[in-house]
């Protein structure tokens, strides 16, 4: 009795081990760097990164994945950790400048993470603003979205279903910065 | 390498998705025991694939007047960001870059230059569903019908010397092998001394050579070797072999018994 009982709990824990994880510092990429320096542009500053207006909260803080989650390290916030990754790329592009009259704002849209039985599904959106000295001059909604072999096993599926999740976020900046319409608002 | 065993526990086997799956089902088997160990089980041996070895001092390219680049390092997981394993590697790629000689400088941030290098290793993971069900045989049978585990790697080296210069990219593979329980390692393997170690052999060998072979494109401008010797066997038909060129998406399996000189 004891045996199988034992053996039940290990699969449960096997399969529903939520927890919170930190989601990945974000990292710049050597496509998005030698991007930035060939456009030939300005450095660029930061502005508000939030959850877009109307949207659960919710949207913002948290990811379910069998009852697990990542943390954004940034508040708590996904949509700052959307703005730290693209801060890393600036940074590491050497365009990233604080008094710049360029500011990059966004607003998060979407922020989903499902690992299913056999396949696992992870979509991300923001709409990205552009202004220059204050002038409006560049808004669209971007999203991109991840599909992979998933597994029965908690201990695989949920690792992998937010590893992908967080990897979006370095997608959907490289979706930013490679959309000619972007380029084109931030040249001098 | 820094780190007590724990740290080496949680950032080395543990990230590895494939090897973790079975040391898991290995465990939920066995345990408490092996729960003691940390699901990694003290019947767990691994070996670092022979077919890709150190690349030997005389087939080293050297550049005669090095220059600072700037650094960026990734480990994945089926192509996906893996933090915690970057952070266990990052030191062991930057001493490894550092050391091939062709930089005066490697930096985290942008150099005057603009050159750029990016490391990328990307633990491939496969045949997830046959890794559970020998695990589980392996546990259940309390380690006497044994199975061996194999982490694929990929590891790209990209390098860029400015911002309106070609990119040369280069892509090696590689291969841990684990057996868990009574099972024979395959021909030819040399046992590492723990996982940690097979890790950072493996890390550093497919970082070294890919990299040199970045160093050997005439783009790059270094001096190669008149008869560089062959970082891996010639005939070797595997994907844990050098690759020169871009590597399929889909590796085949690599070889478990190939080289008749084991080891580094």
């Amino acid at each position: 009795m004891r045996a199988p009982a034992l053996l039940l709990l290990a699969v449960v824990s096997l399969t529903m081990a939520a927890c919170a994880t930190p989601m990945a510092t974000p990292g710049p990429s050597i496509g998005n760097l030698q991007r930035l320096r060939k456009a030939d542009v300005p450095q660029m500053a930061l502005g508000d990164f939030r959850l877009a207006p109307g949207l659960p909260v919710a949207m913002d803080r948290r990811v379910n994945v069998r009852g697990s989650t990542v943390t954004s390290p940034t508040g708590g916030s996904y949509a700052l950790f959307l703005k730290e990754t693209l801060a890393a790329e600036l940074q590491a592009a050497g365009k990233l400048g604080a008094a710049s009259g360029i500011v990059i704002a966004g607003e998060l849209t979407e922020s989903e993470a499902n690992a299913g039985i056999d396949v696992g599904v992870a979509k991300l959106g923001a709409t990205f603003v552009v202004t220059r000295d204050g002038r409006e001059v560049y808004r669209k909604p971007l999203r991109v979205e991840e599909s992979w072999t998933s597994s029965f096993y908690g201990a695989v599926a949920i690792p992998m279903a937010l590893n992908q999740y967080t990897g979006l976020y370095s997608k959907l900046v490289t979706r930013l910065l490679e959309d000619p319409e972007f380029v084109a608002a931030i040249r001098p | 390498m820094r780190g007590d065993s724990a740290e080496i526990v949680m950032g080395g086997i543990m990230t590895f998705a494939k090897t973790r799956l079975r040391a898991l089902m290995v465990s939920l088997c066995l345990g408490l025991a092996s729960l003691v160990f940390g699901g990694q089980s003290a019947l767990a041996a691994s070996y670092v694939d022979p077919a890709l070895k150190d690349v030997p001092a005389e087939a080293r390219v050297t550049k005669a007047s090095p220059q600072p680049v700037q650094i960026l390092f990734q480990f994945q997981t089926d192509g996906a960001p893996n933090e915690r394993a970057t952070k266990y590697l990052k030191t062991l790629v930057i001493d490894t870059v550092t050391a091939s000689g062709l930089f005066s400088e490697v930096s985290e941030t942008p150099v005057a230059s603009g050159a750029v290098i990016s490391v990328t290793i990307n633990n491939v993971v496969k045949d997830l569903k046959d890794a559970t069900a020998q695990g589980f045989v392996t546990g259940l049978t309390f380690g006497l019908k044994g199975s061996l585990v194999t982490d694929h790697y990929t590891c790209t080296v990209e390098y860029v010397g400015g911002p309106d210069a070609e990119k040369i990219s280069r892509s090696v593979n590689h291969a841990i092998h684990t057996t868990l329980g009574i099972k024979t390692p395959p021909e030819g393997m040399v046992k590492s001394k723990n996982i940690a170690e097979a890790v950072t052999t493996m890390a550093r060998q497919a970082v070294s050579n890919s990299l040199n072979q970045v160093a050997a494109d005439p783009a790059f401008g270094g001096i190669v070797p008149a008869a560089p010797a062959p970082a891996a066997p010639a005939e070797a038909p595997a994907p844990a072999a050098p690759a020169a060129t871009p590597v399929p998406a889909e590796l085949p399996e690599p070889p478990l018994t190939p080289a008749p000189t084991p080891g580094q």
